[in-house]
């Protein structure tokens, strides 16, 4: 910030040239400045202005709205509409709704893969990961898994996409280009969220019953440590070495160094936090029983506001977006 | 034969912890309820504080032993007024916040499923009042799709939103009570 004023304040030498270059590359790359949320209750998204700390539009989507993948390169949202049975699409240009799309009988996980070409949905009631070409919109395939599959992850290769097997207590690993289920990991009680590091070399998967988080080594997917964290967590977000979770009965985020797999702190959050990403120096976590988005300092976790969203807001999912 | 019903014990706790955390609907609820007392909040705290004290402040329990008092992990038999009891497990519980919190390891007659509850007492409004709040978590008694209409949202929503507005307004007027 500071570098982008001094810029401003005198004729760019090389260095500040390269100094604002510097900076609005970090500003695309992790500075993405609004927060699309899924308000399960009010049945809308709740796009949140991180920069200014506002509301900046509402969309209204299908019944109970709780996954999102934001896929930029497609230039559109995908909301997961869990008693609705569909997925709502958003114009990310417009803001708008533009379909909704048949999605089994329980949609609620979702992801898009790296390059944005498709979008993986996992059906709770179906027992199926449900296949998306961003394209058209159209539902390509339909993998079967395990039983009440959750989240959904895909690697930084789009090579691989993991799905959490709920009630099976495992994750299943599905080969993106034979669209079959290739190995299955297993994992604590009851793995919900599932997150991998932006290097593409941990899978985490949040067990919701046994309040811990394995960490699975990728690509062989090799178990290498199980953390224990606060009760029932919920949503995970990286930055460089670390990992960041929700707990949701426990109000807090645990910090854990992913090369030494430890859990480093906890910091307290407004209540029931579920949905969280990293944005620049701040976290942002989804407060299901609050309706707001809390902002925190990356560095500390000191609480820096709350956005009042609508109601029941879930946030599962990637959800930030740079318009 | 001590074996034998060992076993058989295991088995019955086996069955109840994998009914606790099954399948659930796919749309969590929440119901949050606030009530305004004329009295301290050491005063209300008092009166709600220990886990197996709620038959003495609800008026629709009429008995609630706990296996470990105030202990996290402590379990509490509810038997309501209507019949039929619920089995509940203390997961947290604050003396220096003034609450606690717990979950439902057993409904009963409730028509809710993975329940979560936290009971509060804050300071204020004014000098010398408290405010109790009592929030829950939970998903409609029928895991799946089309639930008949004794086992959907609305039912479970307004079951607990009662629950919690009898307790709530019996213990004002407890701790009101000169």
């Amino acid at each position: 910030m500071s570098a982008v004023a001094a810029a401003r304040r005198r004729p760019p030498a090389p260095k500040a040239a390269l100094a604002v270059v510097l900076a609005s590359a970090a500003c695309a790359a992790g500075g993405a400045p609004f927060a699309y949320v899924p308000c399960q209750a009010s049945h809308e998204v709740s796009v949140v202005d991180l920069e200014t700390r506002r509301v900046a539009a509402t969309i209204p989507v299908g019944r109970s709205p709780a996954g999102i993948a934001v896929a930029e390169s497609a230039g559109k949202a995908y909301v997961t509409n869990a008693d609705g049975r569909s997925v709502s699409v958003i114009d990310l240009a417009t803001r708008k709704r533009t379909a909704d799309l048949p999605a089994g009988s329980g949609p609620v996980g979702i992801a898009a893969s790296p390059d944005g070409r498709r979008v993986y949905v996992a059906d709770w009631y179906g027992n199926a990961l449900l296949v998306f070409d961003t394209r058209d919109d159209r539902q390509v395939a339909t993998v079967p898994v395990g039983h009440a599959p959750a989240g959904v992850a895909v690697s930084p290769d789009g090579a691989r996409v993991f799905v959490a097997e709920r009630d099976d207590d495992s994750v299943a690993v599905v080969d993106a280009d034979k669209l079959a289920v290739v190995d299955h990991l297993a994992t604590g009680e009851h793995p919900f969220a599932l997150g991998v590091s932006p290097d593409g070399r941990a899978l985490l998967a949040l067990n919701v019953v046994s309040n811990d988080v394995d960490v699975f080594e990728l690509p062989a997917g090799r178990a290498r440590a199980r953390i224990a964290v606060g009760l029932a967590p919920y949503g995970v977000a990286f930055d460089g070495t670390r990992a960041y979770v929700t707990n949701q009965h426990a109000a807090s985020v645990s910090v854990i160094d992913l090369a030494a797999g430890k859990r480093l702190a906890d910091w307290p959050t407004a209540d029931y936090p579920e949905g969280i990403a990293v944005a620049g120096d701040r976290l942002v976590v989804v407060s299901w029983m609050e309706d707001c988005v809390q902002l925190l300092a990356l560095a500390d976790g000191r609480r820096q506001a709350c956005v009042d969203v609508g109601r029941n807001p879930r946030g599962f999912g990637q959800f930030l977006s740079s318009r | 034969m001590r074996r034998v019903v060992l076993k058989a014990l295991g088995a019955l706790a086996l069955a109840a912890v994998v009914a606790d955390a099954a399948a659930h609907g796919p749309t969590r609820q929440k119901v949050s309820e606030e009530i305004a007392i004329d009295a301290p909040p050491q005063a209300v705290w008092d009166r709600i504080k220990n886990f197996d004290a709620i038959k003495d402040w609800h008026p629709a329990i009429k008995s609630s032993p706990a296996t470990e008092g105030n202990t996290v992990g402590s379990r509490r038999t509810l038997t309501l007024d209507g019949g039929g009891t619920v089995l509940e497990e203390l997961e947290g519980w604050s003396d220096a916040d003034r609450k606690y919190n717990y979950r439902m390891k057993d409904p009963g007659p409730i028509p809710v499923s993975n329940y979560t509850s936290t009971i509060e007492v804050k300071p204020g409004p004014g000098d010398k009042g408290s405010l109790v709040v009592w929030r829950g978590a939970f998903y409609r008694a029928y895991p799946n799709n089309d639930p008949p209409p004794d086992k959907n949202d609305e039912a479970a929503i307004k079951a607990v939103t009662g629950i919690y507005k009898a307790g709530l307004e019996n213990l004002k007027k407890l701790a009101e009570a000169k």
